[in-house]
């Protein structure tokens, strides 16, 4: 569809063809380029949408079964499996920060140029030709009529302004300016969010930790220690989880510095720190004797043990809090009544050289012997520990800024509709010919009504 | 309690239903009677909507934005509450026809899923849950009204190519004005859907301590901001409007289906280490 152009559209620039068409001119309009900045959002919803459809980051072993080995080293090599983080994915959000700035800055003098009062007239015969375009003959004189219409403009909460050349005068007036400035803040907004994002995935650290009550642990490239204190999960009547409560302390050279309890939703900061509460889950000990020495190990998971020098490998497979022979059938062997530690159990399963032998569920601190008497294992205590989220993300300034400026920008964009109008007049007998031109850019629509009843209520 | 949010649900459901055919009566015999009705009845069942709501916000102690009926309800509300805006601000009953239906289907989806009152898992104890959601209800509800448009727009185009003097010619406004309604609504709905994303992002943060986790839901809502990006743009300044711009619509309200529907049901099975990570703590 062919397009209307007029003074204060938003002007794409086009590459020029009577300049030196040098190399940086070119590359510079390939970026200024609105099409080049659609076809990467078209582009960058496939790829995103692609993403959601081949998961991602599994096992690599998971793809080969689910695609074939052929398929799956495709996949691979084409970022498939990890898409969000693969060098083109990246590559085409930095074309797009590139496009947004270039975009940016081309736009940049035209916008300014829109927000002040033109410093000369328009031609009289520019007038008609504008998107919104009125002419009427009001009895009156020019000079009378003129104030009239300013004063009614001033009243719709226009600025105005007498532009004149020689002996000819014409009303300039406009309104809701700034939101001509409402897609470029949006735009640089976007480039900040990305820019965050990446200075924190690029600076920031993450790290997610099972801690057992009562241990610590230290954070690389920091002076302090956290401690677990406490561990405690508030359940509804009915055994729900409500919320979850660890109890943290913050030390420094040993001496304890900050005391909180984190919760979800309320995680502690510490020097750019933060540290969420995540997961939970319950710490199982196991001793094991054979061949006259004794080793001890903590599951945190389900996990395997090879007891040393024997063929016997112990699975620690779950833990049940709450063991009730009644609720556990063939399918829900390891169901627990409750998440409390009524009646502590732990199913193992027995693996010899690779083979399962034996799967069952076991007291705490009854020794279990394996079938050929080389090996005694017991479990002998369980302990809750609390999942944490540790996150230190520098880029997080940047992306709120990010949030904050593109707010504003959408909220000029579309609820501030910049409108402006240049008025000439003309004396008939004893009456005024007003020549009315203006453009509302998005909502000539709106214009036009305004307008219209403007026009009304000069004749009332 | 539970009565109360059933009965009030059930003058939602019929509202919706009977609303839709006194517009699909409107439209076929252009009767104004049945116009008026048609008005009359969605606004009826908003209010049996909002009550319904209410009462449920009331029994279960949290905002019903919460599993899928609630969610999909809420959808319903919203649709209806954005369509009887379009229908004082454009003056055309028409378009009830055509969006209607769609919160008719969407009640009655709801209608069919499991009431039960959850209580709030942890994680979405947070009041950026209810500012997150009640702007998606708003933008979801205004992409719904566009889509209805568009596909007014691609039938009353087609219409006026084929038959000028035809049903749909005679029954359906100028295309040139369905095309700037839906572009209107989309203006409605994009701030939203931005601040759809922005406040779960910031949500996201404070539960997890991450912004962004590309989990599929979030990734598709970011799809359908894509989408409808690439629509304003095209507009303004390839004054791509008309057919393309409508395909456009129609596109962008599929991803927003997808992002609800589709996510949960299609990909979840996928992502479901994703989500037990995220959702499931217990």
């Amino acid at each position: 569809m062919p397009k209307k152009t007029s003074p204060s559209d938003p002007v794409e620039t086009s590459p020029s063809t009577q300049t030196s068409s040098g190399l940086w001119e070119e590359v510079w309009a390939f970026f200024a380029s609105m099409k080049v900045g659609l076809v990467l959002l078209l582009v960058l919803a496939f790829a995103t949408g692609l993403g959601t459809i081949i998961p991602q980051n599994a096992n690599y072993e998971w793809y080969t079964q689910t695609y074939g080995q052929g398929f799956a080293t495709i996949l691979y090599y084409l970022g498939l499996l990890n898409v969000y983080h693969s060098p083109w994915y990246v590559g085409l959000l930095g074309l797009l920060s590139l496009n947004l700035l270039v975009c940016s800055i081309n736009r940049w003098n035209g916008l300014v140029r829109e927000t002040r009062i033109p410093a000369e007239l328009l031609s009289e015969d520019a007038l008609p030709r504008m998107k919104v375009a009125r002419t009427a003959k009001i009895r009156g004189s020019e000079e009378e009529i003129r104030e009239k219409i300013r004063g009614l403009l001033r009243r719709r909460h226009y600025r105005t302004a007498m532009l004149e050349k020689g002996t000819t005068r014409m009303l300039y007036a406009d309104k809701g300016r700034f939101g001509v400035f409402g897609s470029l803040i949006t735009h640089i907004s976007i480039v900040l969010i990305l820019l965050g994002g990446l200075y924190g995935g690029l600076r920031g650290y993450r790290n997610s930790m099972a801690v057992n009550e009562g241990d610590s642990f230290t954070i690389p490239r920091t002076n302090f220690q956290v401690r677990v204190d406490d561990f405690t999960v508030k359940y509804r009547p009915d055994f729900r989880p409500q919320q979850y409560y660890s109890t943290l302390s913050i030390l420094e050279n040993g001496r304890e510095t900050k005391r909180q309890t984190i919760y979800v939703n309320g995680p502690l900061v510490y020097q750019g720190y933060k540290f969420y509460q995540s997961f939970y889950g319950w710490t199982v000990d196991m001793q094991a004797t054979a061949n006259g020495g004794t080793t001890s190990i903590s599951f945190k998971n389900p996990d395997y043990y090879q007891i040393p020098g024997t063929g016997w490998v112990v699975k620690m497979h779950a833990f049940i809090p709450d063991y009730d022979p009644q609720i556990s059938t063939m399918y829900t062997r390891y169901a627990s009544r409750t998440p409390l530690p009524n009646n502590p159990r732990v199913a193992y399963i027995l693996y010899q050289n690779g083979a399962p032998v034996d799967a069952q569920v076991a007291e705490l601190n009854k020794p279990i012997t394996t079938p050929d008497q080389q090996a005694i294992f017991t479990f002998t205590g369980y302990r809750e520990y609390t999942g944490l989220q540790v996150r230190q993300d520098p880029g997080l300034p940047l992306v709120y800024a990010g949030c904050i400026l593109m707010i504003v920008g959408l909220f000029l964009s579309f609820y501030i509709l910049p409108r402006r109008m240049w008025v000439a007049f003309k004396p008939q007998g004893d009456s005024t010919l007003v020549t009315l031109g203006g453009n509302g850019r998005k909502n000539n629509l709106g214009f036009e009504a305004e307008v219209e009843a403007l026009l009304q209520d000069i004749n009332s | 309690m539970f009565a109360y949010e059933s009965m009030f649900f059930v003058v939602a459901f019929a509202g919706y239903l009977l609303a839709t055919a006194a517009y699909f009566v409107y439209l076929a015999f252009k009767s104004e009677f049945a116009a008026k009705m048609g008005t009359i009845l969605a606004a009826v069942g908003l209010v049996g909507h909002t009550v319904a709501l209410v009462t449920r916000t009331v029994t279960a102690g949290h905002v019903p934005f919460t599993n899928m009926y609630e969610f999909t309800s809420s959808f319903a509300w919203g649709i209806t509450l954005v369509y009887l805006g379009a229908e004082r601000m454009f003056k055309n009953k028409v378009m009830g026809a055509f969006v209607m239906p769609v919160a008719m289907i969407l009640i009655g989806v709801a209608s069919v899923l499991p009431k039960d009152v959850e209580p709030l898992v942890p994680a979405l104890q947070s009041y950026w849950l209810q500012i997150h959601v009640t702007t998606a209800i708003i933008a979801y509800g205004a992409f719904a009204v566009a889509f209805g448009l568009s596909i007014m727009y691609l039938l009353a185009e087609r219409g006026r190519r084929v038959n000028p003097t035809g049903f749909v010619s005679t029954r359906l406004p100028e295309p040139a004005k369905l095309d700037l309604w839906s572009y209107r609504t989309i203006s409605l709905g994009f701030p939203f859907m931005t601040l759809v994303i922005l406040t779960g992002a910031i949500w996201a943060e404070k539960a997890w301590g991450q912004y962004w986790s590309w989990d599929p839901k979030e990734t598709w809502s970011l799809i359908t901001w894509f989408i409808y990006a690439v629509y304003l743009h095209a507009r303004i300044t390839y004054g791509w409007q008309g057919k393309r711009s409508a395909w456009m619509s129609f596109l962008g309200f599929l991803a927003v289906l997808f992002t609800y529907f589709g996510v949960n049901y299609l990909l979840s099975g996928l992502h479901s280490y994703a989500f037990n990570f995220l959702f499931n703590w217990a």
